[in-house]
């Protein structure tokens, strides 16, 4: 028998014997029996158990997650993605984590992770981390310092165009001092530094990944099937249908207590159906019409998270075909700022999300640290937006539609599958109709739309940014710097002052300083209206009433999914099935 | 002499005597009257958005009817309207279809032959292909498309199962004694398709229409299901039933009404093509979709 | 019968290269380039190996010409949005519609003609009445009535899982047994309401066939003989009404293929349907060319069989 198989008798036959499934007929005869081999039994288990003993219940668990879309990379460096980053953060660990109020200046707050201590050098420009001697990658080997100069230099590898390149400028390089010392260097001593190293630097092997040549890193097959260090490690992973994680049970802190988590890309009424029913632990963007019948149900809850993101109207200055010359329509500031001002924001919102919908009020999120309300948008005011679309050229012909040199007021709206952004699109194009501007929308699957945004194929497009807890994150999409090949500018807005006003807010040390910094920034990018700021994405998930649920970050909710439990009064059948993974 | 069997009555007191044919006849001609009267029917237009802050998802009332949807249109102005469009679609393509199609089959059934076997080859290709997938493929990659692109591709794609009846009744036709009997008496090709034939195999194709045009009404409306119909704001039936599947778990009324439409559409016209088929073509084989 | 088999297979490879062609150019034709967005998920390496073998930056002809061998040799090309070769996606979905089709077309099939003979035999007001619900049924969407089922059997009253073709994460943890009864319940809906949909045409065009059968000579001949209705029915009319029933056989694949498009995206089971579906809504284009063509193989393969049924069934046409 080996060790495998007798791990799984073991804790299949421990959860037997403490919680049976049903009652046993002849329980007397059994009984003893079942004590003396259980006496025995345990006794070998105890003992074959390894990694540091969990506190508290036993672990265990298969949960399932339906989720709105399916990984486009698992692999850190090239990981964008709302599922990827889900994924990433449970197989990858950083070296310290942030703290659940995301402090990101200094390093109060932030916790432990593969380095178990640091040191600052006097002067700031360098931090020594200790890696933890315990920290095994999930092959075994150990993790050391020549892995986190590695994960550093792939990140900063132009061959291999890291969409986080741009947001760790500051770090310069990392040297190994000894196998479990790597000193980090930094260019400048910024508020920031710390987190720019903690939060945006995710370590993985160099023993696996240091062969492949950075420009066919991506689509290696070891990048598809990852080797980290977290608490959950990879089982596999069939594009479009399941994603399987497992506890890692000799992780240096602590397994999981769950055993499982299976990840399933759904659509948003298949996904509530199926939580509702019991078939599913966990579905991603629900139908906000039906979240009554989430707070009735016994089997699951609802819950709005927010999630760091916001959606906009963003409208592409440069002609989709021809990159390099002004847009017909959306090359002209006046034109987008009229545009934006013949939408009724307010009443979209209520439409849409009835009272559980957060406006947005520029290019950040509800709950974000940095925000700032009170900045000034263009208001709703259709005779204006008439006016100054006249004095433009676009004069209104007959059919009631514009027109200017011949070219109608006419562009396409790009939009996914996602419900209210397709509710959103048929309200604007009903809105901009009675301005006289014709919207054709163009509904296409989530990759076809990334995929067009970042090729900046788009008249306009319904797009949703995601942001950092920091504001150096607004670089990678408001800044110069992100229009690189893999940047997220996907609408290619560059404004100097921008720049020079989001720089200066990330060296400044006063966080008065840096949040007018900012909000000047913010104002600047209004002014500029690339995009009409709609809403915030405030998600509804729904969630399995058994689980318990760990603190939820306000930036990702699943921080602490391998602190996620199930009490062993509530398991279900799939619960049970232990540790072994199925066979391929 | 144009060969034509004497039968009793007129076509019109024959029909007329079966109820089913009766209400059918009823039903179309009102849904026609509503397609082609049109706007001053419509108390909304149907992509006007009246309140979409308190008219979301309302249900039927004095003043709606039918409900309105998620963005507070007027359910039963966009069925109303509705009407034109699928209609508007079925009659383009049936027209299209019928038309090409008849030539096509004239042509390989009375030419025969080498020409008849491969343009009969090239059919057969067209006809395996099943006609949803070549319909989704074309109608999502030439996406957004008026509904008249949308009309035209359903009848370009329909054709070949007239043309195969058509084809079929012409080589029967050909030796028949009243044909022999006008070429013998000098008439021309065109003529004698045109005068002779045609009239002829003319019944199996009308019964063939009227049953066409409830099935491309299903065709539309689920390839608007599937997302590869008329774009928004074009409201076909089975695009206001596409636009309902979000909110139908509150609100049953949005996939009710446009649903019932296509269903009562599709029920009288296939009634009405029964009766005719009994009634024009008794002995004919029963055509297929 | 053999050299007419022969012969039937020939038209049939050169049909499907027919179709292959028409594939290759309706869709090379679409605006947009296809091959602009399938830079993520290929290797260099891979893109390369394509590059050589269908030769995208060649002229269109050779192109073509190279679509075909490579086609001929089964190799369809790249499905980006898979993240794998076309070949190897459609080896996954096509047993899966296959499945479903098969099942629903016996059914339909057994029903339908069932019915048909019932109705043309019994007529009166069971006739009628099982006529309007049949015309009922045919008029009805596709899809609003999967949808129906769906709605009434998965949520009203949670008899069935909610589509799929099994449980999409737990089903390789269960026991042979338990996956086997795992399969058979997430076949039951599908099935279900495709047979459904469909029966009412087999059943509609079984009673016509009927109808033309009973009068003919040599049934009354035979009742005249003392042959018990029943026999005559099931056994002589039906035997005659049957060659028609194959050729309608044949001519319904298509249909009952697109129909099956429908209901694999009600009940999001992973067929060719699902397939095709997925692959116009992500521009996939190689893809969406060898749905059709496989769409197409397959009714060309399915009147292959029927027509050797007919064969068999009709002796008139074995000479």
């Amino acid at each position: 028998m080996d060790l495998a198989t007798l791990r799984k008798l073991c804790s299949n036959f421990r959860n037997d014997l403490l919680f049976p499934r049903f009652p046993r007929p002849n329980f007397p005869m059994r009984s003893s029996r079942l004590l003396i081999g259980s006496v025995a039994l345990l006794a070998a288990c105890t003992s074959k158990e390894s990694g540091p003993a969990v506190s508290g219940a036993p672990s265990g668990g298969t949960l399932i997650f339906s989720l709105a879309g399916d990984a486009v990379s698992l692999f850190p460096p090239s990981v964008v993605d709302a599922t990827g980053r889900l994924v990433q953060d449970q197989i990858f660990d950083r070296l310290a984590e942030i703290g659940p109020d995301l402090v990101t200046v200094g390093d109060k707050g932030f916790s432990p992770r593969l380095a178990q201590k640091w040191t600052w050098a006097p002067d700031s420009m360098s931090i020594a981390f200790s890696i933890d001697p315990r920290a095994r990658w999930h092959d075994g080997k150990p993790v050391t310092a020549s892995d986190v100069r590695f994960s550093l230099k792939i990140v900063k590898d132009s061959a291999f165009a890291s969409p986080v390149a741009p947001v760790i400028t500051n770090l310069d390089s990392v040297h190994v001092r000894d196998s479990l010392t790597a000193v980090v260097w930094f260019k400048k001593h910024t508020p920031e530094q710390f987190y720019d190293v903690a939060y945006q630097l995710v370590i993985i092997p160099e023993h696996v990944y240091g062969g492949i040549p950075a420009d066919q890193m991506r689509t290696a097959p070891a990048a598809s099937a990852p080797i980290g260090s977290g608490r959950f490690r990879f089982v596999r992973w069939v594009p479009g249908t399941r994603l399987e994680l497992i506890a890692d049970t000799n992780n240096y802190r602590g397994r999981a207590k769950l055993d499982r988590i299976i990840i399933t890309p759904t659509a948003a009424a298949t996904a509530q159906t199926q939580l509702l029913t019991g078939q599913s632990d966990l579905g991603e963007n629900l139908p906000l019409d039906r979240l009554s019948e989430l707070d009735t149900s016994s089997v699951a809850r609802g819950m709005l998270l927010p999630n760091f993101a916001y959606l906009f109207m963003g409208m592409n200055p440069y002609d989709a075909k021809n990159k390099t010359s002004p847009h017909a329509i959306f090359g002209d500031v006046r034109t987008r700022r009229a545009l934006s001002m013949a939408v009724d924001r307010v009443a979209m919102l209520k439409n849409v999300f009835g009272d559980k919908g957060h406006l947005s009020h520029g290019p950040f999120p509800f709950g974000v640290g940095f925000g700032d309300t009170t900045l000034h948008l263009p208001p709703y005011d259709t005779t204006t937006a008439k006016t100054m679309l006249d004095s433009s050229g676009w004069r209104v012909g007959a059919g009631g539609m514009r027109a200017k040199n011949g070219r109608p007021l006419r562009f396409s709206l790009i939009v996914n599958q996602s419900q209210p952004r397709r509710q959103y699109a048929v309200l604007i194009q009903e809105q901009l109709r009675r301005i006289g501007a014709q919207v054709d929308i163009d509904q296409t699957d989530q990759n076809t739309m990334v995929a067009r945004a970042n090729k900046h194929d788009f008249d306009a497009i319904l797009y949703a940014f995601n942001t950092d807890p920091s504001p150096s994150g607004l670089l990678q999409n408001w800044g110069t710097a992100g229009m690189g090949a893999d940047g997220q500018n996907i609408l290619r807005y560059s404004n100097k002052r921008v720049d020079a006003l989001l720089d200066s807010a990330a060296a400044s040390f006063d966080g008065a300083k840096m949040k007018s910094y900012v909000s000047q920034a913010f104002q600047a990018i209004v002014d500029d209206a690339p995009a009409v700021f709609l809403y915030d994405l405030t998600v509804v998930y729904g969630v399995n009433r058994r689980i318990t649920l760990a603190p939820m970050r306000a930036d990702e909710w699943w921080a602490n999914l391998a602190d996620w439990s199930i009490p062993p009064d509530k398991r279900i059948p799939r619960d049970r099935i232990g540790l072994t993974p199925a066979k391929p | 002499m144009t060969g034509r069997v004497p039968r009793s009555g007129s076509l019109a007191s024959r029909l007329l005597r079966r109820p089913a044919a009766r209400w059918s006849l009823v039903v179309i001609a009102l849904l026609v009257l509503a397609a082609v009267v049109g706007p001053p029917l419509w108390k909304y237009s149907p992509t006007e958005q009246p309140n979409i802050v308190g008219l979301k998802n309302a249900p039927p009332s004095h003043a709606h009817p039918f409900g309105t949807d998620a963005v507070s249109r007027d359910l039963l102005s966009r069925v109303l309207s509705g009407a034109r469009i699928s209609l508007g679609i079925s009659a383009l393509a049936v027209a299209l279809a019928v038309t090409v199609g008849t030539a096509y089959g004239l042509v390989a059934g009375y030419v025969g032959g080498r020409l008849d076997t491969s343009m009969m080859r090239i059919l057969d290709a067209f006809l395996s292909i099943p006609r949803v997938l070549l319909l989704i493929a074309l109608a999502t990659l030439w996406k957004p498309m008026p509904f008249w692109e949308v009309a035209i591709l359903i009848g370009a794609t329909g054709w070949l199962g007239v043309s195969r009846l058509v084809r079929a009744e012409t080589l029967a036709m050909r030796h028949a004694t009243f044909v022999e009997a006008a070429q013998a008496l000098g008439a021309s090709t065109p003529r004698t398709l045109w005068r002779h034939i045609l009239p002829n195999i003319a019944a199996p194709v009308i019964v063939f229409a009227t049953l066409a045009v409830g099935n491309v009404i299903l065709l539309e409306s689920g390839l608007s299901y599937l997302g590869a119909g008329t774009s928004p704001p074009t409201a076909s039936w089975g695009a206001i039933f596409y636009d309902g599947m979000d909110s139908s778990s509150s609100a049953w009324w949005v996939l009710l009404f446009p649903g019932m439409a296509i269903l009562v559409t599709v029920l009288a016209f296939n009634t009405l093509g029964d009766a005719l088929r009994d009634v024009l073509d008794p002995r004919g084989s029963p055509t297929t979709r | 019968m053999y050299r007419r088999l022969v012969a039937r297979l020939g038209q049939s490879i050169v049909v499907a290269f027919i179709v292959a062609t028409i594939a290759f150019f309706v869709v090379r034709d679409a605006p947009g380039d296809p091959f602009s967005y399938e830079a993520r998920s290929l290797s260099p390496g891979v893109r390369e190996q394509l590059r050589k073998q269908f030769g995208y930056d060649q002229p269109v002809l050779i192109q073509y010409l190279r679509y075909l061998s490579n086609v001929a040799r089964g190799n369809f090309g790249w499905s980006f949005t898979k993240g794998t070769f076309v070949s190897a996606a459609l080896a996954e979905a096509i047993p899966r519609t296959l499945l479903l089709a098969s099942v629903a077309l016996a059914l339909s099939f057994a029903i339908g003609v069932a019915l048909g003979v019932m109705q043309a035999a019994r007529g009166g007001w069971f006739d009628r009445v099982s006529s309007g619900i049949l015309l009922f049924f045919y008029s009805l969407p596709d899809f609003w009535g999967a949808l129906m089922i769906l709605t009434v059997f998965t949520s009203w009253w949670q008899l069935f899982p909610a589509g799929n073709i099994v449980d999409p994460t737990l089903h390789e943890y269960m026991p042979p047994w338990g996956a086997f009864v795992d399969r058979v319940k997430h076949l039951v809906l599908p099935v279900a309401s495709l047979t459904i949909l469909s029966l009412a045409g087999v059943a509609r065009y079984q009673r016509a066939a009927m109808l033309e059968v009973l009068p003919s000579e040599f049934i009354r001949a035979a009742r005249a003989k003392g042959v018990s209705e029943r026999a005559l029915v099931w056994r002589h009319a039906l035997r005659n009404a049957a060659t028609p029933m194959v050729t309608i056989l044949g001519l319904m694949l298509p249909a009952f293929l697109g129909g099956t498009v429908f209901i694999e995206k009600v009940f999001s089971w992973p067929g060719l349907g699902s397939l095709a579906t997925g692959a116009v809504e992500g521009r996939d284009y190689d893809l969406v060319t060898a749905t059709i063509v496989v769409g197409a193989v397959i009714v060309l393969i399915g009147n292959l069989l029927a027509d050797l049924l007919h064969a068999a069934i009709d002796p008139r046409v074995r000479e």
